[in-house]
């Protein structure tokens, strides 16, 4: 009972705070009174209701939310596979630590400016997304092997437990936490690095194309329409993803 | 019977064993006894095969050793049904839920089968830890330690605990500790061990029924001096 006031306390204190800078933004927007500069609350929102109403919208956020998805998954699969593989061999690890390190470094722009020279332009964001992703995810998984407990394999090699338990019952669970906050912490900013890979490359449907678009005609509205709706959807993509983490793995390993 | 022949083990100038001899009766319960640091564990973990000795040869373990281990080693994320069930499942010869359930039950943990190690105490834990090693199928059963950090209620109801299991499944015990009241209280023959390389100081034979060590106090107190003075 007293769980359920709390979160309904919780949930209206951040309704409390939407309105709050919303109104903020709408007195800043009436005092600098130039819908160029900044457009008012309320024009941006007739704006965006009047784009989701068109199929195009939608053509577009999909496209957006598949480029995400498809650069994510490689992200995920590549960098598990791989960290899998440095985690348990030093030489390897020190091979791609080498491009990791270098890729981190690295300013986003520079490979979408690469990418745009060696992709279709559908497909820069979906690299560029892999390319930011996969070093968080590898980090992490060799992070989460390296901090196996030893003891655990010593026990395991005693009680002589065949190696497909050891990796399912010792390796796997020791390394999904650190996989599940890599992988919350890359969709967030493979969400942004594809957005800002659309700008640049301009596919048809996208996004970013929707913003350089606005910027370029200079339609602040469309652009605070947009801009709300990667919020929105950034938000959207992580809770539906950290529901879904819930829902598929054990309470006992989960971080 | 089980013969350590001429063990000679060394890390990098420090030298632990040199020709170390050993023979242990079969299903007895044998202790190395000595102060932290002086090789005993170095000696277990040569018996079971987690460390490679440089000379020498062991005779009569070509089966399966169960460990129990100071520190549990449990695993945080599996029940304690699962524990158990982990050290099991790689025999295809056996009925792993009935052997898992059986041992569980013996060391009355049956209503706590789905708990994880995090809910359960210490002693508790370390249970779980002797369930899974006589439920794993072995002729050799090593303990480091087992009932250290525990205190002395705690230590007996263990023991006793250790003991129902293994009137009931003998096998060959071989546990180190620095603890008196364990060696005097498990053992059928305690080895004192002391200097560098490791000796054997002494060995001591007791004869006193195990179930019945506790109540005869006076007779375990003369055990007890003969092995201070010579500690």
């Amino acid at each position: 009972m007293e769980t359920s006031i709390t979160k309904n306390r919780r949930r209206l204190y951040k309704i409390i705070a939407l309105i709050f800078w919303i109104i903020v933004w709408e007195i800043i927007a009436l005092v600098i009174n130039k819908e160029i500069y900044l457009p008012t609350p309320y024009n941006t929102f007739k704006v965006l209701l009047e784009e989701i109403k068109t199929v195009m919208f939608w053509q577009t956020i999909f496209a957006t939310i598949f480029r995400v998805a498809v650069g994510f998954v490689i992200a995920c699969i590549v960098g598990i596979l791989v960290g899998i593989i440095c985690g348990i061999n030093h030489f390897m690890y020190e091979i791609l630590n080498l491009i990791i390190v270098a890729v981190k470094s690295t300013p986003v722009m520079s490979f979408i400016l690469i990418a745009l020279v060696w992709f279709k332009s559908e497909n820069v964001p979906i690299f560029i997304c892999f390319l930011m992703c996969f070093p968080i995810i590898w980090t992490s998984v060799v992070g989460g092997i390296k901090h196996i407990d030893r003891r655990l394999i010593d026990m395991a090699y005693v009680y002589k437990v065949d190696k497909r338990y050891i990796i399912k019952d010792i390796y796997v669970p020791s390394i999904i936490p650190y996989i599940t906050t890599a992988m919350i912490t890359s969709l967030g900013l493979g969400w942004k690095v594809t957005v800002a890979a659309e700008v640049l490359s301009s596919p048809k449907f996208s996004i970013g194309t929707k913003l350089y678009n606005a910027k370029v005609y200079i339609e602040s509205e469309q652009l605070f329409a947009w801009t709300i709706v990667v919020i929105v959807l950034s938000l959207m993509l992580e809770y539906i993803f950290k529901y879904l983490l819930r829902k598929m793995l054990p309470v006992r390993i989960q971080k | 019977m089980i013969k350590l022949n001429n063990i000679s083990k060394a890390f990098d100038d420090l030298t632990i064993l040199k020709d170390f001899n050993l023979s242990i009766d079969e299903d007895k319960i044998v202790c190395f006894l000595g102060a932290s640091g002086c090789g005993k564990t170095t000696l277990l973990n040569i018996i079971s095969g987690t460390l490679e000795y440089d000379s020498g040869s062991i005779e009569g373990i070509d089966n399966n050793v169960s460990y129990i281990f100071q520190d549990t080693r449990l695993l945080p994320w599996a029940t304690i049904e699962n524990n158990i069930k982990f050290v099991l499942k790689s025999n295809k010869n056996i009925n792993v839920d009935q052997l898992t359930k059986k041992y569980i039950d013996i060391v009355k943990l049956g209503k706590f089968s789905d708990y994880y190690p995090k809910q359960l105490s210490g002693g508790m834990k370390q249970r779980v830890s002797i369930a899974r090693a006589f439920a794993y199928r072995s002729e050799i059963l090593l303990m480091d330690e087992p009932f250290q950090g525990l205190d002395y209620d705690l230590k007996i109801e263990l023991i006793n605990a250790f003991l129902e299991l293994w009137e009931e499944d003998n096998r060959t015990v071989i546990f180190v500790t620095h603890d008196l009241d364990e060696a005097l209280l498990l053992s059928d023959k305690i080895y004192i061990l002391d200097g560098r390389p490791v000796e054997i100081k002494k060995e001591i034979e007791i004869n006193i029924p195990k179930r019945e060590r506790i109540k005869q106090k006076d007779k375990l107190n003369d055990y007890r001096k003969m092995l201070t003075t010579i500690k």
